[in-house]
């Protein structure tokens, strides 16, 4: 009975499945739910991905761009710093690098000797750092001799080091007159 | 219908070729970016050289043009007080001085203001104290000046 039942259902179907009407309807929704699916999931990303590359090819090329003009320039800077730094040693010269005052003690000493004075005592230089964490150093140096302190102070003043006199002091001790001069000198610490 | 399959088609196509197209291009670019960056990756040490440099060369610029100068006045002090004073004390620095002075003259004072007055170095002159010492017979003066 059953078998019967079965056969019949079949057979109604495959009558209405050979209805052209009917059959068009089914492959024509099928067809579209198919478009839909091809452009949506298919078309639509690979076109997202495209654009996504081609504007990282842009940056890409940018990039390299500018990576290659930084190389000439590069290029071109080292040959300026090469030939510079043959005349940075003559400002390194003048430069109290990490607290190296030796050049321009000696210097000093030649400054107040030559406007007649002879040193009797200097206190050791310690680099110091100031508000604005600069490094200097400050050399006090005590001075015998009645020297001429105006050309004294000229000559120091003169010298191309980073140093700028914080103060010149002269007592009258007796017959004899002590000098007493302090210098700060500006030390480049980086 | 089947004008709307063909473009369809096509443009998966047309599509999937630039698709393939770019990233080759990419690894070809990606390739030749690293070979760039390698080569400015050896440069670096040419921007640490030229800051050390532009560090000293501004360093020495910034405090030269900082640096105060007392030369000049210590010149006009010296030649304001020529001969006529002892001096006791007498300090010179940036600002100003400080000094104490002897002499017999009492009015060499005055005409010593005067003249630091007249020399145009200073803007106030301060009258600190002033001594006489009876065993010499000598006025002690001290006093001090502001520089201009």
């Amino acid at each position: 009975m059953s078998i019967i039942i079965k056969q019949k259902t079949l057979n109604n179907f495959e009558r209405y499945v050979s209805n052209s009407n009917v059959t068009f309807g089914v492959y024509s929704t099928l067809m579209l739910l198919t478009i839909i699916l091809y452009v949506f999931f298919g078309i639509v990303p690979m076109f997202n991905m495209v654009i996504s590359k081609g504007i990282a090819l842009n940056e890409m090329k940018n990039i390299d761009t500018q990576m290659t003009e930084k190389i000439a320039l590069l290029k071109t800077t080292d040959s300026t710093v090469k030939y510079l730094k043959k005349d940075t040693k003559y400002l390194d010269k003048y430069i109290s690098i990490g607290g190296y005052t030796q050049d321009y003690l000696l210097s000093l000493l030649d400054a107040a000797s030559s406007a007649g004075f002879s040193l009797r005592e200097m206190v050791t230089p310690t680099l110091v750092n100031d508000e604005a964490d600069q490094g200097y150093v400050l050399v006090k140096m005590s001075l015998d001799g009645e020297g001429d302190h105006a050309q004294f102070i000229e000559q120091v003043e003169k010298m191309k080091y980073l140093a700028s006199i914080e103060s010149l002091q002269i007592f009258a001790v007796k017959d004899t007159i002590d000098t007493y001069l302090t210098v700060r000198i500006y030390g480049y610490t980086k | 219908m089947e004008d709307l399959i063909l473009l369809l088609c096509g443009t998966f196509i047309l599509l999937a070729s630039i698709n393939i197209l770019f990233d080759k291009t990419l690894l070809i670019g990606r390739a030749k970016l690293q070979t760039v960056y390698n080569d400015l990756s050896h440069l670096m040490y040419v921007v640490e050289d030229a800051n050390v440099v532009k560090d000293k060369v501004t360093f020495y610029k910034d405090y030269s043009n900082s640096r105060t100068y007392i030369s000049e006045e210590t010149k006009i002090v010296f030649r304001v007080l020529g001969d006529s004073f002892q001096i006791k004390d007498l300090k010179l620095y940036a600002t100003g001085f400080r000094m104490t002075l002897e002499s017999r003259d009492i009015i060499s004072f005055t005409y010593l203001i005067n003249r630091f007055l007249n020399e145009n170095i200073v803007s106030s002159i301060t009258l600190e104290s002033a001594s006489l010492i009876g065993e010499e017979d000598t006025y002690q003066v001290t006093f001090s000046g502001v520089f201009k």
